[in-house]
């Protein structure tokens, strides 16, 4: 009997044994086939990425209620919030998914070195988000906009060093801005915290992707990273218009 | 039915690696092939694995061989998008980007959420089909995503409800008002001895000390706990110092 043959029936046929010895290493012993550990990755991959979803949906509801709420309070928050840092933010993270994408299609292709070039620029694309968010949030500590009981804090109350002898601006604000604040911080926090576990496995991807794991055959951990964080994108893509752009007054129109 | 399902996996699923290979399975390949042609046109197939195949048959048929792979035939066979379809994409993404900031300029009122929530769903709709591959993919892992959606339109549409329909207590009148709006919420009970007392002189709040029916009495005992419910919206350490 030919391999074959043997291959074809692999589900149901007697040639079970044999064909099993035939794994190549990548393709866990437990898998008949490689397209089928492969759509098993996917799928376990969706469920995580549902989950994930519905995780970030708490938040979501929780702004809802919020800004319906206090409607006046989100709008004079987010009139503090740096819109052209935002915006850029947003293309970084948009470009960072092209390049993911992109590193899936030439993992996929089998080009290795290619596959180098797009997993270091989503790395740095990364990186230059964080880098990024870092000055805005800087700026947010700086005029005492901090989250929930410490918005309009003096920087000279807080016992944080660093941020010690603040401006405040929080008393100019309506009364509730702290509530936008808050979800504005936990927020993008939590968006961030996904961004530095992205970059962590982007690493572990580059890494194995330079070790010749990969091939046309075996690409499935690149498709599953890309995966995630085109679920990073997704976020952000819901959180700079809902956090930055509230009642959106060209810049200057307010103080 | 498991002859059918092999065949098209068969036909779904192949390499594209281009090394030759034994004559004798090639041989046998065709034949399966021959049978699977002949079959076709009778089997009604759902449209998705029809899709498949048209799918196999784009990546070159030539090439159609997987005796040189072990378990070719269930060979991993996923989309391979193009530099111009992700670039495509990439540039819809940063136009809806500009779009998104320039709308919100335009004072629309409510509408700038929705138009906002709108344009952002069009473009995660973008990020799912394309970079995602949703589009290629099984559509099991569509499914997932819809469900997971669905239930957070479930989580948002139950909760804004009851949200908006909460009302709280006016120490003032005795009724539950709604917090946005100042109105009385429906089917709140009316304390008629508060409202005697509106009637009455204004601010006079000492009826709450003659509580006449033991109802009354349960109904006053119940307010505290209402009313701290509500100050969970605003929490204690809210007020700024002004």
């Amino acid at each position: 009997m030919t391999e074959s043959v043997a291959h074809a029936d692999a589900h149901d046929h007697e040639e079970h044994g044999e064909h099993h010895g035939d794994h190549p290493k990548w393709l866990q012993h437990h898998w008949d086939t490689p397209a089928q550990q492969f759509d098993a990755a996917k799928i376990g991959m969706w469920a995580f990425l549902g989950q994930e979803l519905l995780f970030f949906s708490g938040l979501f509801v929780a702004y809802a209620i919020y800004r319906t709420w206090y409607g006046e309070a989100f709008a004079a928050g987010s009139h503090e919030l740096n819109r052209q840092m935002g915006a850029i933010n947003t293309c970084v993270l948009l470009f960072s998914s092209l390049t993911a994408a992109l590193s899936v299609r030439s993992s996929q292709l089998g080009k290795k070195n290619e596959t180098t070039t797009w997993i270091l620029l989503t790395i740095g694309c990364a990186f230059g988000f964080l880098f990024i968010k870092y000055f805005e949030y800087e700026a947010k500590f700086h005029h005492g906009l901090l989250p929930g009981s410490f918005f309009g804090t003096p920087r000279d109350m807080l016992t944080f060093a660093p941020l010690q002898g603040a401006h405040s601006v929080a008393e100019e604000l309506p009364d509730h801005t702290h509530a936008f604040f808050s979800l504005y911080f936990v927020m993008t926090g939590l968006h961030a915290i996904h961004v530095i576990v992205g970059i962590g496995v982007w690493i572990w991807i580059l890494k194995r992707n330079l070790r010749g794991d990969f091939s046309k055959r075996y690409f499935t951990p690149v498709d599953i990273t890309a995966l995630y964080w085109h679920l990073v994108d997704l976020v952000w893509i819901y959180l700079f218009p809902l956090l930055y752009l509230i009642d959106y007054v060209p810049h200057g129109a307010h103080h | 039915m498991s002859e059918k399902d092999d065949d098209e996996k068969e036909k779904d699923s192949h390499s594209e690696d281009e090394e030759s290979e034994e004559s004798e399975s090639e041989k046998e390949s065709e034949s399966e092939e021959e049978e699977e042609s002949e079959k076709e046109p009778e089997s009604e197939k759902p449209k998705a694995a029809a899709k498949k195949d048209d799918h196999a048959h784009d990546h070159g048929h030539d090439d159609h061989d997987h005796g040189d792979l072990p378990y070719g035939t269930d060979e991993v066979h996923a989309h391979i998008g193009s530099y111009k379809g992700y670039g495509a994409v990439f540039m819809a993404l940063i136009f809806f980007t500009v779009l998104t900031v320039g709308v919100a300029s335009i004072h629309l009122g409510k509408a700038n959420l929705a138009v906002a929530v709108v344009i952002a769903s069009v473009k995660a709709t973008l990020v799912c089909t394309f970079f995602m591959h949703l589009k290629d993919d099984n559509k099991f892992n569509s499914l997932i995503l819809i469900a997971a959606v669905t239930f957070i339109g479930v989580f948002f549409a139950l909760t804004l409800n009851d949200v908006s329909y909460r009302e709280k207590l006016d120490p003032q009148s005795g009724n539950r008002m709604f917090i946005q709006s100042g109105d009385k919420a429906p089917g709140s009970w009316e304390n008629p001895i508060k409202k005697e007392e509106a009637a009455g002189p204004a601010g006079e709040n000492k009826g709450s000390e003659t509580k006449p029916a033991p109802t009354t009495t349960a109904t006053a005992s119940a307010q505290p706990g209402r009313d701290s419910g509500e100050k969970l919206g605003a929490p204690a350490g809210s007020a700024p110092a002004k």
